[in-house]
């Protein structure tokens, strides 16, 4: 039976008129249309804004909000984002699957098909909230079980014994230091601390500056030790940037507060960390800025790094990583080679590259692995198989509804 | 007077007002190993912040010194401040190209062949250095340098071919010193802005603050 045209819409006939626009194919049209033009401007976004700010702004975000200059004009941008048309568009399939397809064995590739592109959209959601990137660097001989990230910075607190040593780091995440900011702050407390530490003038790249430079006068953060903190425009690659933070070390005491500047100099990959060292109520802690880590549920050791490079130059054509991967006691002879990651548990090693940039052919070298989890790895990939499947089982009920036909009227 | 349907919001700016002046709990911990355990401490500031030696002292042009000299230029149109903890001026223009502004030490030849070896070209020897040609710079003769080739940046790991550099060298005898004012960037671009940098050179004063 077909279904009443809605003329006037009245409290009663809201929800069906708001189903309706959900299951609608105009709905589908015109987000898909909208997510056409928005990869398009995030894409050309990226010239400017490098890839990860333009991800973010475009791909990953619910509106945006942005200006693009025309000649002379620049022209406001007020658009759905990424993150939002995808979810639309999900609960745009999801319903029309539902109530749309003929509930009868015939549809049955329709709904399979509609249930790939659904795991295609909802595995997006998953790598968006779920997915880690970072690398880990490792010489031969040496191991480890934990990941850098590639471009977000952590504060952490190192309470240090008197033998200079220390076991733990009390760490401030990135997300909590993300939304302060150049003008706002934050303070950081806990029982185990005799101090509480207010962070101000954060920055994803920022340098300190002596103020004896010309530029020092460009910024307006407090001067520690005879620096300032100086905010930098953000790196197109955004791994190049080094957070900064001014600090304040709020003695529980009564006692001074202890400014500090804080920054995370990305130096190299076996760089050593100078942390800014805190005496305050008897007691020895190390601050410093480093890249979030992500500890990984298995070691993985370097036995041997191997380079081989076209003749007469120092291109490389070919290099591998032997590892070997222990776990639970057991130890694994493993390969990572460049186009052939190693994968266990959820997570992935790229061969990404290798250091030191200015090796000798006699210099040792070291290996950079890109470390990935993200627990839709796969599903992509399974999407792409269920669509398939589903259409193949659709356009052959067809292909075969038609031969059938053809032979009837012959 | 707010609005009726709007006072449900009182409670929740209130909450939030607080939230902001109380402090947050560090909960997150981590296990340290390795040489993370023996921190390196009372490192002075110069030394955390990558500075190999003390903030550099501003350059003493003469007698005007003792008021306060300090470095001044007139930054080209379409090039842009992009400030460096290692040099006294740093702009940026197009897409990868650079100037700078610095102050070291070093014999001219050096120099030259440091700028060459980061282009991926030869070294020269004292005599050939000493015969490159000059453009006034402070008012003294700058020994300029044009390079053509695959620069490669300090702390990158490959070179970029087709790139170019001009650069100003000025020895300053009495501070064991020398002055550099480089530009590189893609060689399309760079040509494209050999004006403004001679402009920027010539703008390059120093002034009483």
């Amino acid at each position: 039976m077909a279904k009443s045209k809605i003329t006037a819409l009245t409290w009663e006939n809201l929800p069906e008129a708001g189903l309706r626009l959900l299951t609608s194919f105009g709905l589908a049209a015109a987000v898909l249309a909208l997510l056409t033009l928005v990869t398009l401007m995030g894409t050309l976004n990226q010239i400017e804004e490098g890839l990860i700010d333009s991800t973010a702004k475009y791909f990953e975000s619910a509106w945006i909000v942005d200006t693009i200059p025309l000649g002379k004009f620049t022209v406001p941008v007020f658009l759905p984002g990424g993150y939002l048309l995808l979810a639309i568009l999900f609960f745009n399939i999801l319903a029309g699957t539902i109530l749309k397809i003929r509930r009868n064995w015939k549809a049955i590739g329709l709904y399979v098909s509609h249930i790939g592109i659904l795991i295609l959209i909802f595995s997006s959601f998953v790598t968006r909230h779920f997915a880690w990137e970072g690398n880990m660097a490792l010489r031969p001989g040496m191991q480890s079980s934990e990941a850098l990230h590639y471009r977000n910075w952590q504060i952490e607190i190192l309470p240090v014994d008197a033998g200079g040593q220390a076991t733990q780091a009390l760490v401030i995440p990135h997300g909590e230091l993300e939304s302060i900011g150049w003008k706002g702050q934050r303070t950081f407390t806990t029982p185990d601390l005799p101090f509480d530490l207010r962070i101000t003038h954060a920055a994803r790249n920022a340098t300190p500056i002596p103020v004896s430079a010309p530029m020092a006068d460009r910024s307006d953060s407090p001067e520690v030790d005879g620096f300032k903190l100086l905010q930098l425009p953000k790196e197109k690659e955004a791994e190049r940037n080094s957070a900064g933070f001014c600090a304040e070390f709020i003695p529980k005491n009564g006692d001074p507060s202890i400014p500090a500047i804080l920054w995370a100099h990305i130096g190299g990959n076996f760089a050593p960390v100078k942390p800014f060292t805190l005496r305050t109520g008897g007691k020895t802690f190390a601050v410093q800025v480093v890249r979030e880590r992500m500890a990984i549920p298995f070691t993985i050791r370097l036995d041997q790094f191997l380079f081989e490079k076209y003749a007469g130059v120092m291109t490389a054509k070919n290099y591998q990583s032997n590892i070997t991967k222990l776990e639970d006691g057991r130890e694994e002879k493993l390969e990572v080679k460049m186009n052939e990651p190693f994968r266990h548990r959820g997570y992935t090693f790229f061969q990404a590259s290798f250091g030191p940039p200015d090796a000798g052919p006699d210099d040792e070298l070291y290996t950079v692995f890109t470390v990935w989890r993200n627990p839709s790895d796969h599903w992509p990939l399974i999407s792409l198989v269920v669509t398939f499947a589903g259409l193949l089982a659709h356009m052959g009920w067809k292909l075969a509804e038609h031969l059938r036909r053809s032979t009837r009227t012959a | 007077m707010i609005p009726r349907p709007f006072t449900f919001l009182l409670p929740a700016c209130f909450l939030a007002a607080c939230g902001q002046s109380k402090p947050e709990l560090i909960s997150h911990t981590r296990e340290l190993t390795g040489s993370e355990r023996k921190p390196v401490l009372d490192a002075p500031a110069s030394e955390r912040f990558q500075f190999a030696m003390p903030a550099p002292a501003p350059p003493q042009p003469g007698p005007e010194a003792a008021s306060g000299p300090r470095l001044a230029w007139d930054t080209p149109p379409g090039w842009k401040e992009t400030p460096h903890p290692m040099r006294d001026i740093s702009l940026s223009f197009g897409d990868g190209g650079e100037c700078s502004v610095v102050r070291a030490g070093g014999s001219l030849v050096d120099n030259v062949n440091r700028w060459r070896k980061q282009m991926g070209l030869e070294a020269i020897s004292e005599t050939e250095a000493a015969a490159l040609p000059t453009r006034n710079l402070f008012g003294g003769p700058g020994v300029l340098v044009e390079l053509d080739g695959s620069y490669q940046a300090m702390g990158t790991s490959a070179a970029t071919p087709g790139y170019r550099m001009v650069g100003v060298i000025l020895a300053v005898p009495s501070a064991d010193s020398a002055i550099f004012v480089k530009m590189v960037g893609p060689r399309d671009l760079v040509q494209g802005n050999e004006a403004a940098f001679e402009a920027f050179c010539d703008s390059l004063r120093i002034v009483n603050s």
